[in-house]
């Protein structure tokens, strides 16, 4: 299979995107979109979707007259809000690419207070539960037939 | 006198081939099993790097369409609600199973004699138990003795934590004044065999690193290799060959894109519900012009799956949801055994399950609009995230013929074998069904405390039950096998798999699943010893 490389304009494009609709958060800890480079997982998986991205940004560009830089997060919104087939589609796929590679990051989940993997090979603790709660479930007797 | 018996190929190296070539091998019987997929290394699994999460939607999806990988192949789920999840590998998909591994009830091996429905298994409940409780030697299933809803079970490692989430869940169950216990899960609680304790980990359904989830290559496989089993992988098999109408003399298959045949005596198909209808579907010949052991007209029909809807529930308080073993916590079979009065035959099971991971539930919120894109997505997401409860209603699918799978007839596999396409309805019995398990799991969160619930269902992508697509019986014209696993129609072929599953029940099915591929491997060992009808096909 032939993969077209993005172009820098497409990359630019979803860069600011980025930006946009994963900007941080007030915690100052937690980085925006472009803080880091996208993964090869991204790039490789957003590739697929040229056609789509395309699609969308001269939908954006339609609406608004203006940069993507520039828009704000009511105009996402607005055009969420909207659900045309171009904002449909592009979320659909490569709304999950986003989440994906922006919420893998070290210092993303480092910041939200999560561990990067599961914690191997130390564990979790879970609560161990009460299990005289089942006293009352025990006393019912044979429920099968 | 057994190292000399003719050898045996099983097709398929998931859960029931893993367990019937253990049961082969270990009564000195040569067995190769030929598997499609190859070795997963658990050192690898995605939970051990960085970066983990995005496996769910790729390489380790448990949609085949989606993964695309080597060992995959094309399923048509086009004309059916629920699409079919699987894993091709050695241990299949028990590598990405949660590991829920409770047993049938007795009830769900007579529904025609006591609800009128389907129909009766040719073995009663005590006959497989012998068999559950022979598996359960090899496999370390967690649980609790006395649950009410069940026959005693033994030998039950300690259950899992039920976390807090199960807890406070628990409580509602008890208000309600509802059945509830742990859950039966195929974890080892402590260090079973080769299996090392469960360290409580979270996502099981991306393979186990520790090797505490008891997946068919953990347990049965090196147990089985030992004893003398041959194991290969990357061989997909294409057709079973039946040169004349009363046995099969080996099977076709690939191997790096190069066709293959190999010889045996007796052909054992261990592929689940979708894969050993495929096979048998392609074997035709001009003996078997509707696929091979198939004068029934039964092969690929009434498939059922497990029709599940998703119940959800915020809390004010967190529930650490995310903590321990994600599909297993405790479970309710309340609704299990048949009641007229809810308007519907037969029941289901609760299940709580774990929270997700951070990303699926991300993902799965923004998609149901309840967390947005842009500048308070991460405020959203941390103020709900773990303060959720989960149930999934599990109900049981009844048999009907114009469910069914068949061979797509345009799109095929890498190798050119065409692929399956999947033809299912849900019924009404179990639209009426998964509608009464909605409302009563949401009665439980509400009785726990939950200020807010969201339901759906049918939930499209957990078709991972796959069943009834060869079933048995005594009667060769209403079943393909008999209740040692062996076709009517060609007496040196067995199937091992789901696909002979009478009913459904409404459980998950992997316990039984091993506990009737043992007692198939015990069929063709009294096969072997000329203590087995040889069946001929005379229609």
């Amino acid at each position: 299979m032939t993969i077209n490389l993005l172009s820098k304009e497409s990359l630019s494009f979803l860069n600011n995107l980025g930006n946009l609709i994963l900007p941080g958060s007030t915690n100052p800890y937690v980085p925006r979109w472009d803080a880091e480079l996208p993964s090869k997982y991204f790039v490789v998986e957003v590739e697929k979707f040229q056609m789509t991205i395309e699609s969308f940004k001269n939908h954006l560009s339609n609406k608004f007259k203006k940069p993507i830089d520039e828009l704000i997060d009511e105009d996402l919104q607005a055009i969420i809000a909207e659900n045309s087939t171009a904002t449909r589609n592009f979320f659909q796929s490569i709304g999950d690419c986003y989440i994906n590679d922006f919420y893998s990051r070290p210092k993303v989940l480092s910041a939200l207070g999560f561990s990067q993997v599961p914690p191997f090979p130390n564990g979790n603790y879970p609560f161990v539960g009460n299990l005289e709660e089942l006293e009352a479930v025990f006393k019912r007797g044979r429920m099968y037939r | 006198m057994e190292e000399n018996l003719p050898g045996v190929i099983v097709i398929g190296a998931g859960a029931a081939g893993a367990a019937v070539s253990y049961g082969l091998a270990k009564s000195g019987i040569s067995v190769i099993c030929l598997e499609q997929g190859d070795y997963t290394n658990p050192s690898i699994y995605p939970s051990t790097e960085i970066g983990w999460e995005k496996y769910k939607f790729s390489a380790f999806n448990s949609d085949p369409n989606v993964r695309m990988g080597k060992a995959d192949y094309p399923i048509n789920n086009a004309n059916s609600p629920i699409s079919v999840a699987n894993f091709n590998a050695v241990g299949g998909s028990t590598i990405l199973f949660s590991g829920h591994y409770p047993r049938l009830h007795p009830s769900d091996l007579r529904s025609y004699s006591l609800d009128g429905v389907a129909c009766d298994w040719p073995i009663s409940y005590e006959e497989l138990e012998i068999y559950y409780n022979r598996n359960q030697e090899n496999v370390a299933v967690a649980g609790l003795a006395g649950d009410p809803s069940y026959p005693p079970i033994k030998n039950l490692l300690p259950p899992v934590p039920m976390g807090k989430m199960g807890q406070v869940l628990a409580e509602g169950f008890n208000k309600k004044g509802w059945h509830w216990w742990p859950a039966y899960s195929a974890i080892a609680t402590r260090d079973f065999h080769s299996q090392n304790k469960c360290i409580n980990l979270g996502p099981c359904n991306l393979g186990c690193p520790q090797g505490a989830k008891s997946s068919a290559d953990v347990t049965y496989w090196p147990k089985a290799i030992k004893l003398g089993a041959k194991l290969l992988t990357n061989c997909r098999v294409s057709e079973i060959v039946a040169p004349n109408p009363h046995e099969v003399t080996g099977v076709k298959y690939f191997i790096n894109g190069e066709e293959k045949f190999l010889a045996c005596k007796i052909v054992v198909l261990a592929c689940n519900g979708v894969g050993t209808p495929r096979i048998l579907l392609n074997s035709k010949s001009k003996f078997a012009p509707k696929g091979l052991a198939n004068s029934s007209g039964l092969i690929g029909k009434n498939l059922m799956f497990h029709p599940l809807a998703y119940v959800e529930g915020e809390f004010p308080e967190g529930l650490d949801s995310n903590l321990g073993p994600q599909g297993c916590s405790i479970s309710s079979q309340e609704f299990y055994e048949s009641d007229p009065s809810r308007g519907f035959v037969r029941g289901y099971t609760m299940q709580v399950l774990r929270g997700p991971s951070p990303i699926e539930y991300i993902i799965g919120n923004i998609r149901r609009k309840s967390l947005r894109w842009g500048k308070t997505q991460i405020e959203e997401f941390l103020s709900k995230y773990n303060k959720t409860a989960h149930i999934s209603i599990i109900c049981e699918d009844l048999p009907d013929p114009s469910n069914f799978v068949d061979l797509d007839p345009t799109q095929t596999d890498s190798d050119g074998i065409p692929a399956p396409r999947i033809n299912y309805k849900l019924s009404e019995n179990s639209k009426k069904m998964l509608a009464h398990g909605i409302r009563r799991a949401e009665e439980v969160m509400t009785s726990a405390g939950a200020t807010k619930t969201f339901s759906f269902g049918p939930v499209r992508d957990t078709g991972w039950h796959l069943m009834g697509t060869a079933r048995m019986g005594s009667d060769p014209q209403n079943s393909v096998v008999n209740e040692w696993g062996q076709s009517h129609d060609i007496s040196n072929l067995f199937i091992a798999d789901s696909s002979i599953f009478v009913t459904s029940g409404g459980v998950n099915p992997a316990a039984t699943i091993q506990a009737l591929a043992l007692k198939v491997s015990d069929g063709v060992i009294e096969y072997l010893r000329g203590n087995m009808p040889h069946v001929r096909a005379v229609r």
